[in-house]
């Protein structure tokens, strides 16, 4: 065993308080001789627990709950007994719980470290073993659905919609585009997507229309369907690691592939603790909405597909392209053509519109015409590249600079001279075919120009016709550079590498037990141990009293009030008090008497800790829980 | 899960196909079976499932299992799950709305499968007041609204297992030739053949009507006559102009044992009543003033007709449609290149006429030779100079007029011309004041509106004896004329953006011949024109055809 995993041991125990560190030395090593020597015992321990024999008996002694234990702490990491408890509390009692968890702790299994339980380093590899998915989320076996999400496929989609209608409301007829979806699920996410955005200035709104920032598009289509995925899940989450939070979320859903309800809050609240991130219900909503679950009596979760590599566009006559898979970053057909159909085949058309809002976006005829020759196998469309040069050639025939500067060809020069509602907006001729016309009437000559047949592109370099003031949207940027190095994380399995046997006890200890030369209390103790899977050595049948009493009940009024004193004020000391028509787990504060002697117990009530005072003769029946080890 | 085959079934019922794969053609052989063809482009050819597709497979047998078994066998990709409910869900539709005879000969039956749909009809006004309770799964229908039922019955999700066999008109026995009247060896083409199969069917209940939807210059005449032949009945032909009926009965004459003692001419100039008459719809839909009846209706309705042919079935006008509605009774097949109407209103054709029952693509023919190859260009010119100022001021439509009539078409015609020295040469053009000064300038004959019938027939008689090489026409030669030789058309000039006069005109020059066609379209640059051209290419762009853009500076 490596020296760094015994010295972590060591370090768990050091920081443990005497008397929780010598409770445990005694119960593994028996009395203790004086004076103590906390580095030999804790030595001594570490040899003990080195032992193959003494391991495999531990990890014979595992039972399913344990099971359950180890598997959420290898899942959540760290967590507090009240983590625990407050994760587990669906499916097991309180009570119950922190029994539980404490025996794990005095069996060593688990060890605090400064409040948090973790595994014994000494049996940490043996003990993942043991851990698995499943035993949290459902026994039942689930795959990942083939369902739409929403994929950079689809953002490519949305963008190219976008483009062509100018604006990003949801209709009934944006369904048509993305037939895979389901109606309300494709609304939900349209418009999700849509605000989201608009918020992070990706699509920039004006009084007319909505326009892309195409730079910020890009570097939302660098990511994978996967981190896409973690980019939006965590766009309203709050906390230290949103991101790594919804990286853990994700990969834990693709191996599970589904659960229920229960199981599906019990992985967020944990992944919400291990991560800080503050817990909110609507992220069931958001898993719904961005097609990573869908719920059909328990939640399905979308098979999140790496990429597929896009086979070779296939352009058509009619100017539809269309291909399989998904395009590579810095795609840019989605810049130059519109969606017409998002499925197993994607289609895109080539139009006029499209391709002017390309030219207006600073993509020109050489970039679109290489693409289209490097991507596309089958016989090229030369009518197509025709069409697109001309139109590029057009294009170019009227240039706006800054909403004043008119430059053009010779045809339109004609019509600034000869026009006068054209001449009239005109302050200086510098050449037959640059003009200076006046910019705070640009959107009244821009229209003549357009009525009188001519194809005016976007004012370059300035901003005040289509292309909008650009604003840096530093969360997003940040947000994008953290995705981008995000990718799916390994998880347990869902099936552990080893499963726990029906547990049994050593009846040779039992008879040992039986056998040995002890007082009726060392004897209780000694069996009550032994049941509670702390003793498995016969090395560690020796006559000592660790826990004098541990209930007391009935009549036995003095040795309920005895048990009482023992607890009250000790933090790793819990009562299980049993009254008549309910039982309560308490802290115990204060053990106090009426002038009448009649003993009352004020205690803390778990986990609310509510005080309450209780007159110790109305508990039928107390038990000592030693829940806390630190 | 991918399979190496040729179909791609996509969630919103369109059907995929890479007919680039060596399975294309026996996927093809399966998917007419049951789905439409939508477009037929080079590389990807787009079906697709409707109701109306899947109730007709039905009929014929094909049944939700079927269809599923072969989509599954062909599909690259899992069939979603969405068409595969759509197809059980439409196909078990059928048969549980039947229509058949009933005791009463002006009464017919229908009955209901179940007490819900019985309630659902009552419940329907436009329904109801067609129907008379006979009892709790069955009413009696008016025979004369065979026709008006069926078609809201289809508008609310129920098609009609209609069981009435059509009525066999008055026999009328003939046979086609093996070798025409004009000395040339004539058969029946294999498409033909199966377009023909496809209408008929067993002629029992279900079939003898429908749509055939074939290419320009693929022989729909012969198809129409092959069916003619099949039943042998008493048959109208309405087409779309004077022009096209007497090629028609031509045709009949040339191809068939038919005597001129059994072919009439139903038309303004004649009126007569034989055993097969080929009429205009502009006949039919005359009327001598705008409230009063269609006195040239009756024709259709009293004519005891074994048969209606729908010649350009596209065209069929408002009137005709009514009419059509009754006479469900009767066998009767559209002829259409190109079911695309300007208005939406094809979904009506395939109701009424029938649904659509016979479809190629362009692309496959013309590879097998049935039609010939043709090139499609499209020439761009500037504007002339002076025209730039009346062009940007003038209103939407004065600017497309301007662009049309754009002068410097005339050099381009002009070039073109000598460019096929020996090539016959249609120039079809919208405005007859650039027809004109075309016909002028060239010394040519001109085809217009207003040119007598026996004027039109004379120049196209010369130009198919090759007595007249170039001929200039209006939109009247857009339909339905046969000029074999025609191997150009110069289109100077359309009406606007109408996709089904662009791929009508390229049909002219579609006969097959011993050389290439070629189209040329010649529009003027950075004008209206453009756009309007665009549109109006579409629809052979989606049968693969594409067009190669030249500017010329003139």
């Amino acid at each position: 065993m490596n020296e760094r995993v015994q010295e972590t041991f060591k370090t768990l125990l050091s920081r443990y308080s005497e008397d929780t560190y010598f409770y445990l030395a005694r119960n593994y090593m028996g009395k203790l001789q004086s004076p103590f020597h906390k580095p030999q015992l804790t030595a001594k321990l570490c040899q003990l627990f080195n032992q193959d024999s003494m391991v495999q008996k531990m990890l014979s002694m595992l039972d399913s709950f344990d099971q359950v234990v180890l598997s959420l702490l290898a899942t959540f990491g760290p967590l507090t007994v009240e983590q625990i408890t407050s994760l587990l509390k669906g499916s097991f009692s309180y009570g119950n719980l922190l029994r539980r968890v404490g025996n794990l702790q005095e069996r060593m299994i688990l060890l605090s470290d400064a409040g948090r339980l973790v595994f014994n380093p000494l049996l940490e590899d043996q003990l993942l073993q043991y851990c698995s998915l499943r035993p949290l989320f459902g026994e039942e076996e689930h795959t990942c659905v083939e369902a739409p999400y929403c994929s950079t496929e689809f953002l490519r989609g949305f963008f190219s919609l976008v483009a062509k209608e100018g604006k990003c409301i949801y209709h009934e007829s944006i369904a048509n585009y993305f037939p895979t979806y389901e109606h309300d699920r494709l609304k939900e996410m349209y418009q999700a997507l849509g605000e989201y955005l608009t918020e992070m200035d990706v699509v920039v709104r004006d009084a007319r229309r909505c326009t892309l920032d195409w730079q910020k598009t890009e570097a939302l289509l660098s990511l994978s369907d996967y981190q896409l995925l973690c980019l939006l899940l965590a766009r309203n989450l709050e906390g230290t690691a949103p991101l790594e939070f919804v990286n853990a979320l994700l990969s834990t859903l693709q191996t599970i592939g589904g659960c229920d309800t229960t199981a599906l809050k019990l992985l967020i609240k944990g992944l919400c603790i291990r991560y800080q991130v503050t817990y909110s219900a609507s992220l069931f909503n958001e898993l719904s909405t961005w097609g990573v679950l869908t719920l059909d009596e328990n939640w399905q979760v979308s098979a999140i597909n790496g990429t597929q590599q896009r086979t070779a566009l296939l352009i058509d006559s009619d100017q539809t392209i269309s291909y399989q898979g998904d395009c590579p970053k810095g795609d840019i057909l989605y810049r130059f053509s519109y969606l017409e159909v998002l499925d197993h085949q994607r289609k895109y058309h080539i139009t006029k519109e499209s391709v002017l809002g390309a030219f207006d976006s600073s993509l020109d005829y050489p970039q679109i015409k290489e693409y289209l020759e490097t991507n596309s196998t089958r016989g090229m469309n030369t009518s197509l590249f025709k069409q697109l040069e001309m139109l590029s050639e057009r294009y170019q025939n009227v240039t706006i600079y800054d909403g004043m500067v008119l430059s053009c060809d010779e045809r339109t020069a004609n019509l600034v001279h000869n026009l006068s509602s054209l001449s009239e907006h005109c302050l200086a001729t510098l050449t037959p075919t640059i003009f200076i016309m006046r910019r705070d009437s640009e959107d009244a000559w821009r229209q003549v120009l357009k009525n009188a047949g001519q194809l005016i592109g976007a004012t370059k370099s300035f901003d005040t016709i289509e292309i909008l003031e650009k604003k840096e949207h530093p969360i997003l940027r940040e947000r994008i550079g953290r995705a981008e190095t995000l990718k799916q994380c390994s998880t347990l399995p869902c099936k552990p590498k080893k499963t726990v046997e029906k547990m049994s006890l050593d009846e040779s200890i039992r008879q040992a037990i039986a056998k040995a030369d002890l007082s009726k209390a060392e004897r209780e103790d000694l069996e009550h141990r032994f049941q509670n899977r702390t003793i498995f050595l016969h090395s560690q049948i020796v006559p000592q009293v660790l826990n004098p009493i541990l209930e007391a009940g009935g009549f036995d009024y003095q040795g309920k009030v005895s048990l009482c004193k023992q607890a009250a004020g000790k933090k790793d000391i819990l009562l299980e008090l049993q009254l008549p028509d309910q039982e309560l787990i308490v802290q115990a504060l204060e053990l106090a008497f009426t002038p009448q002697k009649e003993a009352l117990l004020k205690a803390a009530v778990m986990p609310s800790m509510e005080v309450k005072i209780l007159p110790v003769s109305k508990l039928f029946l107390i038990r000592l829980v030693r829940f806390h080890f630190a | 899960m991918m399979q190496d085959t040729p179909l791609i079934v996509q969630s919103d019922k369109t059907l995929l196909l890479d007919v680039h794969h060596e399975q294309s053609e026996a996927c093809r052989n399966d998917l007419v079976r049951f789905c439409e063809l939508v477009k037929s482009p080079e590389h990807m050819h787009t079906y697709a499932l409707s109701a109306i597709s899947l109730w007709n497979a039905s009929s014929c047998g094909v049944d939700a299992s079927f269809i599923l078994s072969r989509l599954d066998y062909w599909s690259k990709f899992p069939v979603p799950e969405s068409v595969r409910f759509y197809i059980e869900d439409m196909a078990t539709r059928w048969g549980k709305i039947v229509l058949s005879g009933s005791d009463d000969p002006s009464y017919y039956e229908l009955w209901v499968e179940s007490k819900r749909i019985w309630t659902e009809l009552l419940n329907r006004q436009a329904i109801a007041k067609l129907l008379i309770v006979k009892d709790e799964s069955r009413f009696l229908l008016e025979s004369y609204n065979r026709g008006e039922i069926k078609l809201q019955l289809i508008k609310i999700g129920y098609p009609v297992d209609d069981r009435i066999p059509l009525n066999h008109g008055p026999l009328l026995p003939f046979t086609l030739r093996d070798t025409t009247l004009g000395g040339k060896p004539f058969f029946v083409r294999p498409y033909q053949k199966q377009a023909a199969d496809a209408l008929l069917g067993d002629l029992g209940p279900g079939s003898g009507f429908g749509t055939i939807v074939l290419p320009c210059g693929s022989g729909k005449t012969v198809v129409g006559m092959h069916i003619m032949e099949r039943l042998s009945t008493k048959t109208l032909v309405v087409t779309t102009n004077v022009a096209a009926v007497h090629q028609w009965i031509s045709e009949i004459l040339d191809k068939t044992t038919l005597s001129k003692d059994q072919i009439g001419e139903y038309t303004g100039d004649k009126k007569e009543n034989k055993e097969v008459i080929v009429c205009t719809y502009q006949v039919l839909t005359y009327r001598p003033d705008k409230e009063g009846p269609f006195p040239h209706l009756e024709l259709l309705t009293k004519g005891n007709w074994g048969l209606i042919i729908y010649d350009e079935v596209h065209m069929l006008p408002a009137p005709v449609f009514k009419i059509t509605a009754e006479l469900q009774a009767v066998y009767r097949v559209g002829l259409t290149a190109t079911l695309v109407r300007e208005d939406g209103r094809e979904d009506e054709v395939f109701s009424l006429v029938g649904p659509k029952r016979f479809d190629v693509p362009w692309n496959e023919l013309q590879q097998q030779g049935f039609i010939a190859e043709a090139y499609c260009h499209e020439v761009r010119i500037d504007l002339p100079k002076e025209q730039e100022i009346p062009y940007a001021i003038g209103t939407k439509r004065e600017k497309y007029r301007i662009a049309s009539e754009n002068k410097r078409k005339l050099e381009v015609v002009q070039a073109l011309v000598d460019r096929h020295p020996d090539d016959f040469i249609l120039i079809i053009g919208q405005y007859l004041d650039q027809l004109k000064n075309i016909a002028n300038h060239f010394g040519l004959p001109i085809i217009t509106g207003s040119t007598p019938n026996i004027k039109r027939e004379e120049l196209y008689r010369d130009f198919r004896e090759g007595k007249q090489r170039i001929l200039v026409v209006s939109k009247v030669a857009n339909f339905a004329i046969d000029l074999p030789d025609a191997s150009v058309a110069i289109q100077v000039s359309g009406t606007f953006g109408s996709r089904s006069e662009e791929a009508q005109r390229l049909g002219r020059i579609l006969r097959p011949k011993n050389r290439s066609s070629f189209f040329y379209s010649v529009v003027t640059r950075y004008s209206s024109e453009e756009e309007f051209a665009a549109n109006r290419q579409k629809f052979l762009a989606e049968q693969g055809y594409s067009y190669e853009i030249e500017v010329w500076d003139t």
